[in-house]
């Protein structure tokens, strides 16, 4: 059992009395009336089975491409030519339909409407729309769903990131990956079972903070651990010179013994975590060469992925670098692309970003299909909202820019039980409103953790009096996008 | 005997009391599953205690004539306790049933109370009965009462169960045709088909078909649907808030003529919209679903109830075999050789490999020990060759097998003829072979063949292909040779480094092997041909403006990399600050500042001074 069970079985003496002050007497009410007392229920709680899957699952691992700084829905999959149309004209009030606005726009007198500057095809047999600076995400376009429906509460970047991390907008809830450690534990356990990868594009960007990869109130080691983007991905993993492997053990194991000697005196789980976490960094030290080590990649990946998937820090070589990770049993890869917040000089930065991750995005996808891990590892494309299809500011000639737009945006999500070859939901001609197939961002949690073998309400830990999961008291399984 | 019947009479007043709190705090309740499912038996027990209790009762008023027997007292009173137990039972069992949903709230309120209250007074009643002090009075007042509330309690929970009309003087046979298997729905079906008349089909029919036409109407027939009932057409075609159904549907609940019934099944919101919208769109009987536009909300609204969602599935295959001994899985578990059951409660095993460094033959060979329960076995990039396949033919249960990355030549693959489970297999980066690959198949399940980089070659590929269709033959990426990439920009080596003492050595690196490196040192740009070659470090003597580009066949050439090197010049030989740096940002002094050193960034360092 986990540490948290041990943990819970060293009662405290005012524990002990409250339950024996019951009495036997109150037991056969209290078990009708104390939720479930001897019920399944508890039962149920009780034994879930912590680092295992509850269902067989359709997706093992998880590889997340966040775009961060939200790129344009109206600029990726979501075709709107009745913009292009209505150049220059106000949004209809009836549209907007008194949706609040960021600071930006809202003293705003006109919201000029503006099309997509780039042109738009349909790609695969799903017919997907799929703007002209994506051709290779488009060239995946049968091994893909699109998801154009997906919205969410907030307006601000800060909140929505982390709301798309955590399930909730306020910061210190345990992220996404962190619950997956948690409920489904390492495969590998010679890397960490959350890793997150960072790079920076050449737009205008937003910043990503430690709280996106928090483990909130779950045991220090469902932390993600981020990986620098310079030629060591991870800082002070070599022995410091004079020190061999041997001494190294040495010293881990008499520091592991004074560590126990701590735990038994005090109690508190994190030293456990703490002993776990150098043993894992121990083993890290020959693990993690064999990953790091792109000499051995074939031409062919190079030119999958781009050259630049050898230059440490980029979005390719992160990547190439997910997917090594994720083929060695990483649990949850995290990426984060920053640069996609477009308020002005859309016409001008877009392109950049997109040259910057679609040809590593897709051949993610084909990389690893052709490997045949696709089945069991879930890829998804997207970032925190979607953007204005109105201008920000003033409608120049041939730019403009979009402000943050939460009711409705397009993600993709790729492999791991996926239907394949999709276009999900449908939003109005104006691409402000949903008009079928809406999917919120708890729906989403729900069906990524669906995927991965866990009923999203049965999936908690107890903090500060009351069981909290990812998706809070929400969320429902979207069974549309199921393969 | 009579203890018998003292204990008795306890365990049904401790279960008055249970029953009483229960039926309080019935909100509040929580039930464990297999007692939730016990109050299923409400409907079977409830008969015995309601026809013997109603004789028993009945027969009390009129005792005088047949309590002269002193034996028939005495067996009276006893069959009395039990029934008075049956009852409580019964009670108790409703009250647990009660929990699931879907019953009307009113009703069973009341029934559920008088159904108590029957309860507990069948227990008074018959301690009135052994106590035979009290004024005979009592006894014909508490019969009479129970009486009343056994026979209007019961009538309560008849038609909760069946229905308000139940027992009107109709005919109560209900019309069970209709379940007909209906066609797929696609764009040119008619709404009316897809959505609306199915929805009539569910929660109408039942009364308004040709054989019980309440109020006149039969919806079960087009022509008779359209001709209504008594009091008039069911909708004005285009009107929708003219038209009868609508105004019926949205009555009260209270109200008589609230359709359908109160105890019968109801309209959901989304269903009563579809009925409104789809009068609005003219009530339409052959309109099909593309002759609305795609974002048209009665399109959107009847598609979605139409093909309204499939469940979720969670259920996995399930398998036949015992589960692995756990002390084995125990031992054989280890960080470079994990074992997870596929979920909790499935005997099947995955199997996977970490870390090539640690790999030994005979890990995979202990394995034999759960055999049997392997379904999915992952030797990704470890060092396995040819002979790993006999170990691996013992698996007889495996569905996925992970060769990627190993050295297997594929020799022996005709061992694996045992795996009649085999669906996937990945050989990808391997030196397995066309001829090879061939023997794998005749694997019965065989479905997915990842062939990467393997020695087959596309025309080999394209045979097996043709060959054996069934099976997924993926032979991945192959790169578009007639694309030209551009290469990335060279980088120096030190990227923080940019002032260099005289005869100090600046390296360039390029990430890609067998690049070519030009460059110049008087500012005009590099050419791929003519400029100097890199060769090694060069040596910085003096300010250098240094220009590179890469440059290889095949591959465009890159944008060029500037780099403005600095020669160090005249040394101060002391040097002091006049202001202090705020404590965490002291670097090493004043030397830091002319270290030749560029500040770092990202804070790691902390090679620079910082002032407030």
């Amino acid at each position: 059992m986990s540490e948290y069970n041990k943990f819970r079985l060293n009662h405290t003496r005012r524990h002990f009395l409250t339950r024996a002050g019951l009495g036997i007497g109150s037991i056969a009410l209290g078990s009708l009336l104390a939720p479930g007392m001897f019920g399944r229920k508890q039962e149920e709680l009780e034994s879930l089975p912590l680092g295992v899957a509850q269902f067989a699952p359709k997706a093992k691992r998880i590889i997340y491409l966040f775009q961060n700084g939200a790129p344009s829905q109206l600029e990726t999959f979501d075709y709107k030519p009745k913009l292009n149309e209505m150049i220059g004209q106000d949004l209809p009030a009836s549209i907007r339909m008194g949706q609040r606005l960021t600071g930006m726009t809202a003293n705003q007198e006109k919201f000029p409407l503006v099309g997509s500057a780039f042109e738009f095809k349909q790609h695969g047999q799903s017919g997907a729309w799929v703007s002209s600076m994506f051709p290779h995400m488009a060239s995946i376009a049968d091994d893909i769903c699109i998801i154009k429906t997906i919205h969410t509460e907030a307006i601000n970047h800060d909140p929505a990131l982390t709301f798309f991390q955590t399930g909730a907008q306020q910061g210190n809830r345990p992220s996404m990956g962190a619950w997956m450690s948690y409920g489904l534990g390492s495969e590998n356990r010679n890397l960490p079972a959350y890793c997150v990868l960072l790079s920076r594009g050449r737009g205008n960007g937003q910043g990503v903070y430690s709280k996106l990869w928090t483990n909130g109130f779950l045991d220090s080691i469902h932390q993600g651990v981020v990986f620098s983007s310079g030629e060591d991905p991870i800082l002070y993993l070599n022995n410091p010179e004079g020190q061999d492997r041997t001494s190294r053990r040495d010293m881990l194991d008499q520091l592991s013994k004074l560590n126990t000697m701590a735990f038994e005196q005090f109690g508190d789980p994190e030293i456990q975590s703490k002993i776990q976490q150098y043993e894992m960094s121990y083993r890290m030290q020959t693990a993690v060469p064999e990953l790091t080590d792109l000499s051995k990649e074939a031409d062919h990946i190079i030119r999958m992925y781009g050259p630049e998937c050898l230059v440490p820090g980029t979005y390719a070589a992160n990547c190439l670098l997910a997917r090594k990770l994720s083929e060695s049993g990483v649990r949850f890869v995290q990426l984060y692309h920053q640069g996609w917040d477009q308020h002005g000089n859309l016409v001008g930065e877009m392109p950049l970003q997109a040259q910057d991750v679609d040809r590593a995005s897709a051949a993610l996808v084909k990389d690893l299909k052709q490997r045949g891990l696709l089945d069991e590892t879930l890829v998804i494309w997207g970032g925190e909202f979607g953007r204005t299809n109105y201008c920000q500011g003033n409608l120049g000639k041939d730019n403009y820019g979009r402000d943050h737009h939460p009711k409705c945006f397009s993600i993709w999500m790729a492999g791991g039980g996926i239907k394949p070859g999709m276009v999900y939901g449908e939003t109005d001609e104006f691409g402000y409103n949903i008009v079928k197939d809406p999917v919120s961002v708890h729906d989403f949690h729900a069906t990524i953790q669906h995927l991965m073998g866990i009923n999203h309400e049965q999936l908690t830990y107890k903090h500060l009096g009351r069981r909290y999961r990812l998706t809070d008291v929400a969320g429902q399984v979207i069974p549309g996008i199921l393969a | 005997m009579r203890s018998f019947e003292r204990i008795i009479s306890n365990i049904v007043f401790s279960l008055c009391v249970l029953l009483l709190t229960a039926a309080v705090f019935r909100p509040q309740l929580e039930l464990p599953g297999w007692l939730q499912a016990s109050g299923r038996m409400h409907p079977v027990l409830l008969h015995f205690p309601s026809a013997l209790l109603l004789l028993m009762l009945l027969a009390i008023p009129f005792r005088a004539r047949w309590t002269n027997i002193p034996e028939f007292r005495t067996l009276f009173g006893k069959g009395l306790l039990l029934t008075s137990l049956a009852t409580v039972l019964t009670a108790l069992s409703g009250v647990f049933l009660s929990l699931a949903d879907g019953y009307d709230a009113d009703l069973l309120t009341r029934h559920l109370w008088l159904g108590t209250f029957t309860a507990i007074l069948s227990y008074v009643i018959w301690q009135l009965w052994t106590s035979d002090g009290l004024a005979p009075s009592w006894l014909n007042l508490t019969s009479v009462a129970g009486i009343l509330s056994l026979v209007v309690g019961s009538h309560f929970g008849g038609t909760l169960t069946h229905g308000s009309d139940f027992l009107s003087f109709s005919s109560n046979e209900e019309d069970e045709s209709g379940q007909v298997r209906r066609p797929p729905v696609t764009d040119s079906t008619a709404i009316y088909l897809a959505a609306v008349q199915p929805l009539l089909q569910a929660k109408c029919y039942a009364c308004h078909n040709e054989n019980k036409a309440k109020g006149g109407l039969v919806m079960s027939d087009i022509r008779k649907m359209l001709e209504g009932g008594k009091s008039g057409a069911m909708w004005v075609a285009g009107d929708p808030d003219n038209s009868l159904i609508i105004e019926r549907l949205l009555l009260d609940m209270q109200d008589r003529k609230h359709m359908p019934p109160k105890g019968r099944p109801q309209l959901t919101a989304d269903e009563i919209e579809l009925l409104h919208r789809w009068i609005a769109a003219g009530a339409d009987l052959k309109k099909p679903f593309n002759a609305l536009a795609d974002t048209d909300s009665l399109r959107t609204l009847a598609y979605g109830l139409a093909n309204s969602a499939p469940a979720v599935q969670t259920s996995g295959k399930t398998y036949d075999f015992e589960p692995a001994k756990s002390e084995d899985l125990k031992a054989l578990n280890g960080p470079f050789r994990v074992i997870y059951p596929v979920d909790y409660k499935s005997p099947a095993l995955s199997v996977a490999f970490f870390v090539a460094a640690e790999y030994k033959p005979a890990m995979l060979e202990e394995c034999r020990k759960i055999s049997e329960q392997i379904v999915s076995l992952k030797l990704t990039s470890m060092p396995a060759g040819d002979d790993a396949l006999d170990v691996i033919a013992g698996f007889r249960h495996l569905e996925l097998l992970d060769l990627n990355g190993t050295r297997l030549s594929g020799k022996g693959f005709e061992k694996l003829a045992e795996l009649k489970q085999l669906e996937q297999i990945s050989l990808s980066n391997t030196q397995v072979s066309a001829t090879q690959l061939e023997k794998l198949a005749s694997l019965s399940s065989l479905r997915k063949v990842y062939i990467w980089r393997t020695k087959a070659t596309e025309e080999e590929v394209m045979a097996l292909r043709k060959k054996h269709p069934a099976i997924l033959w993926e032979s991945g990426y192959q790169p578009d040779a007639s694309e030209e990439l551009t290469l990335t920009t060279p980088l120096a080596k030190d990227r923080d480094k940019m002032v260099f003492s005289k005869g100090e050595l600046f390296e360039i690196r390029h990430p890609m092997a067998g690049v070519t490196l030009r460059y110049t040192t008087d500012g005009t740009e590099p050419d791929s041909l003519n400029s100097p070659v890199y060769k090694g470090p060069i040596t910085i003597n003096e300010h250098t403006q240094l220009k590179v580009i890469a440059v290889m066949q095949g591959w465009k050439k890159s944008s060029v990399a500037n780099f403005s090197l600095f020669s160090r010049g005249i040394a101060p030989s002391t040097s002091y600050l006049l202001n202090q740096p705020e404590n965490r940002y002291k670097a090493l002094g004043v030397v830091s500042l002319a270290d030749g050193l560029k500040g770092e960034s990202r804070n790691v360092l902390l090679n620079w001074l910082g002032f407030r």
